[in-house]
């Protein structure tokens, strides 16, 4: 069973008070902006992620003239609870919901899980979701950090320890950053910081190879599947292979793959049972010493990590079409709700943003047919351009600031 | 519109710089204390300032003091051998009532944080090494929290301590990360004590 939603806002953007039941199933949000369709969208997503994809700021978030704003998701299904298993204390009734709260209030947010407040790796990626956005071709063509925070982000939903893991790095990142912006600061203190950081950077470092290489035997099939011709070859050769196309033959013009480039080098070895296991290397921290001291910054490490997206052995960012780009921002996310679903059991929560606006009808043809029947999905599209079926099940809202009612039920 | 006066606010003010006041619970205290018997405010501007006349950090291990030593180091029943680092005089509360330790302190008074610019320096380890070539405590017990200062504290020290010839253990990990000994209830710290482990 997947989770159905009853998901209650107050003082949320445009809403004073709102509550949705969402069951499984397509539930589209049509009509203009302003309306408050995207924020639905984007409570759910901060219920999740703990912010937004709209704003950097959470008190935008409050509705204006409010210095509070509350968020509660009751997920129904085993969804959240199967949650890394071991995180799942006890029994779990599927007629009792998992009960996620968040309270802005003043600048400072509390959580509540069932009642409790809960500890951050607890709730963090608890409800999964998985973004669609207009701008989504940002993740190909964009800076670096886009495409870590987005693996970060997926890598966090698959294993709750990762978020402690990552925060812990940025934490040691930010006070190794201070000491080298401190110039002649303790050096012992210097040391001691970066054996730190290389100790979690390792351990980021392999963690991200590892499910860079699931990542890998998913797009290029993805990609084959949103229509893009130049993919199918690859999807072809090594058919939902793990690790297809790990290692990258320049010459090789029919390559389609995700290139994970760490900052600390990676060794692949095969452990016991053919299950490939990474090794991060310890990185040359003398190497970068001079540099390190002119520019005040940590210079080595997975806050540097990138990956390349390639297709038809070229880089799709650089030489990829409009269209390749869009389709490979696409396929990306459908790789993440796949390896969600692998690791959680459940399929996330797809949110998706006016995505349909920028796609032909064989692209929007092509997407649809590989969202899967029984995930929760919202779709926000200024109008409906005949996805809603009759027939299918799907639910049309009628959305505006604090009220949402159903339109249609096809 | 009338507002209180500028005393009244003041006392708010005051209230305010306290940690986890916020300013309506600063209000709240101001105005009970306005309006509750003058005996009650008396008492306590009279307990702050005799508790900063009197207490001072002690000498030898930097917990609080009224003597001229903190109770646990002019207590001649314990155990003089087997010390026990801690960030804060709070984390000496926290160890004294999770009970099974019956050694002394020493307090450094923060943890290493290039980001909130405390060093070494800033920090009572100076005295600490000064207190083990004078006393030479047979084993020194870190029990920093498990976040990244408190490890970049421990690891700081770990070597500093064992060159004068003493042996260092740790708290045995279950502190949970980013809270201090605070946090950590009896259970889990007794735990924690008797699983320490040598670095
Ligand atoms: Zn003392």
């Amino acid at each position: 069973m997947t989770p159905a939603l009853r998901l209650r806002l107050h003082q949320f953007r445009c809403h004073a008070e709102l509550e949705l039941h969402l069951p499984t199933g397509r539930h589209f949000f049509f009509g203009h902006n302003g309306n408050g369709k995207t924020t639905v969208l984007e409570a759910l997503y901060y219920v999740s992620r703990l912010r937004s994809f709209r704003t950097a700021l959470p008190r935008e978030l409050a509705a204006h003239g409010s210095q509070v704003f509350r968020v509660e998701a009751d997920v129904y299904g085993r969804g959240a609870a199967a949650a890394a298993g071991s995180d799942n204390d006890g029994f779990y009734d599927a007629d009792d919901p998992d009960k996620l709260c968040v309270t802005w209030e003043n600048g400072a947010r509390s959580l509540l899980l069932n009642d409790q407040p809960p500890r951050l790796a607890e709730f963090w990626g608890r409800l999964p979701t998985v973004l669609f956005e207009d701008g989504d071709r940002a993740i190909v063509t964009g800076p670096g950090a886009g495409r870590r925070a987005w693996v970060d982000g997926l890598a966090a939903q698959r294993d709750p320890s990762y978020v402690a893991l990552a925060q812990r790095y940025a934490r040691a990142l930010k006070q190794r950053n201070a000491w080298l912006k401190s110039h002649g600061g303790d050096r012992a203190v210097g040391d001691v910081l970066t054996a730190q950081l290389t100790g979690l950077g390792r351990a980021v470092t392999e963690r991200r190879a590892a499910l860079s290489r699931e990542l890998n035997a998913l797009w290029p099939s993805a990609l084959a599947k949103m229509g893009v011709p130049s993919a199918m070859a690859m999807a072809a050769r090594t058919p939902g292979a793990a690790g297809a196309g790990e290692e990258w033959d320049a010459a090789d013009t029919e390559f389609c793959g995700i290139l994970y480039e760490p900052s600390f080098c990676v060794d692949r070895t095969a452990a016991a049972g053919g299950e490939a296991c990474f090794v991060a290397r310890e990185p040359d921290w003398n190497s970068v010493a001079g540099a390190e001291h002119r520019q005040q910054v940590t210079l080595l490490g997975p806050h540097r990590d990138d990956w390349k997206l390639v297709l038809g052995g070229k880089a799709l960012a650089k030489f990829g079409s409009e269209g390749q780009q869009r389709a490979g921002a696409l396929a990306l996310r459908l790789a993440e709700a796949e390896l969600i679903r692998r690791k959680r059991d459940t399929w996330p929560v797809f949110l998706m943003d006016d995505v349909t606006p920028q796609l032909d009808d064989a692209r929007r043809a092509a997407l649809e047919a590989q969202l899967p029947a029984e995930a929760l999905i919202l779709i926000t599209s200024p109008e409906d351009r005949g996805w809603a079926r009759p027939g299918s099940g799907d639910c049309v809202w009628q959305v505006s600031p604090g009220r949402a009612e159903l339109a249609r039920w096809n | 519109m009338a507002e209180y006066p500028p005393a009244f606010q003041e006392l708010i003010r005051a209230f305010r710089r306290l940690p986890a006041v916020g300013p309506r619970s600063a209000e709240r205290l101001a105005l009970h204390l306005l309006s509750a018997e003058p005996a009650q405010s008396q008492r306590l501007a009279e307990a702050i300032s005799r508790a900063r006349e009197v207490i001072h950090p002690c000498p030898r291990c930097g917990f609080f003091a009224e003597g001229e030593l903190c109770a646990i180091c002019a207590d001649s029943s314990r155990d003089t051998k087997v010390w026990c680092v801690v960030a804060q005089s709070s984390d000496v509360i926290s160890m004294e009532k999770a009970g099974g330790f019956s050694g002394l302190y020493h307090v450094l008074g923060g943890r290493l944080s290039p980001l909130e610019k405390i060093g070494p320096e800033q920090l009572a380890i100076a005295s600490l090494l000064r207190r083990i070539e004078e006393s030479a405590p047979a084993e020194i017990i870190l029990a920093l929290s498990a976040d990244v200062e408190g490890e970049t504290t421990s690891l700081y020290l770990a070597p500093l301590i064992k060159k004068h010839g003493v042996k260092v253990s740790r708290l045995a990990t279950g502190i949970p990360a980013g809270s201090g000994l605070e946090f950590a209830d009896r259970v889990t710290l007794g735990y924690a004590l008797t699983g320490r482990r040598e670095v």
